[in-house]
């Protein structure tokens, strides 16, 4: 019963939320307005979920590699900021890499993409057909091996063991 | 107003609000100093990271302290900023690459090839 009706329950308490937060009030109307949407809009969306359930197991796990994320963005900022106001040549060092993914999970391959993204110095570009095979833009090319044993060791690896 | 604002506050908001000050201006400047596409989209990464976080965390404390009741509808500015910012880039990074593939232009990478059966060791094993 429950599962019919809230097929999705972490997704609609994070709905009730953006609700409540938009908002900013905790008056009675808005919290029943704001539940009978999350309430529905799952229900609404659901054929859009063709990737099924994401499964996440390990949550501490998660909690560092979130944390690993700030860090390694702050240190990224670092680095970009010298890039841009450093000399000329430094300038002169941007380039493609390929990397080969072992990840096969959607939602890690999307949180995954959303970290490469996000951290300054590096855009995930485009995926081979077969989703193995990765092409990432690099700020400073002098930064790949370091790049690559951070994408493997500090990322790939725990996002595979939460999602698969 | 402000003079409700206790020092031991004012004084990281301050310093926070100028350092993500700071950084948005360098991450502009970096639309200036960067040479084609394909270096500026990293400038902007900075500034809705560390840049946009920063001056979210600073209204929260201010307007949370001045105004005596919790001010969080910033988080979800960051969480928005989360979810599509990385969208963004990447969209904007394939666009321009499909276009200057088709135009032929030189340092334009090759799309990735596949390797379905090139290396059968690959097939995971980690589930």
């Amino acid at each position: 019963m429950s599962a019919r009706l809230l097929p999705y329950p972490w997704l609609s308490l994070a709905l009730w939320l953006v609700w409540l937060l938009l908002d900013g009030s905790l008056a009675v109307g808005q919290v029943l307005l704001g539940a009978a949407l999350a309430l529905f809009i799952p229900l609404a969306s659901r054929s859009m979920y063709v990737h099924g359930r994401m499964h996440v197991r390990r949550f501490g796990l998660a909690l560092l590699v979130a944390v690993r994320v700030a860090v390694d963005i702050s240190l990224s900022c670092w680095k970009v900021c010298r890039i841009i106001l450093g000399p000329e040549e430094a300038r002169r060092r941007s380039g493609f890499i390929t990397i080969e993914l072992s990840i096969r999970s959607v939602y890690g391959m999307t949180v995954l993409a959303s970290i490469v993204n996000s951290t300054p110095g590096t855009v995930w570009t485009e995926l081979s057909a077969d989703n193995r095979i990765l092409l990432v833009h690099l700020l400073d090319l002098d930064e790949e091996p370091a790049f690559r044993r951070m994408f493997h060791e500090r990322y790939e690896k725990p996002l595979m063991e939460i999602f698969e | 107003m402000s003079d409700s604002l206790p020092l031991w506050a004012a004084i990281p908001i301050i310093v926070l609000l100028v350092l993500s000050g700071l950084l948005c201006l360098i991450g502009g400047l970096g639309m200036l100093r960067l040479h084609n596409f394909y270096q500026r989209i990293h400038a902007p990464a900075m500034i809705s990271t560390f840049g946009a976080f920063g001056c979210l965390f600073c209204s929260m404390l201010f307007f949370s302290l001045t105004e005596q009741r919790l001010v969080v509808h910033e988080l979800l500015i960051v969480g928005i900023l989360l979810f599509t910012a990385p969208v963004t880039a990447m969209m904007l990074m394939r666009a321009v690459v499909a276009g200057d593939r088709r135009a032929g232009r030189p340092h334009t990478p090759p799309p990735p090839a596949s390797l379905t059966e090139a290396l059968p060791s690959a097939e995971h094993s980690d589930d």
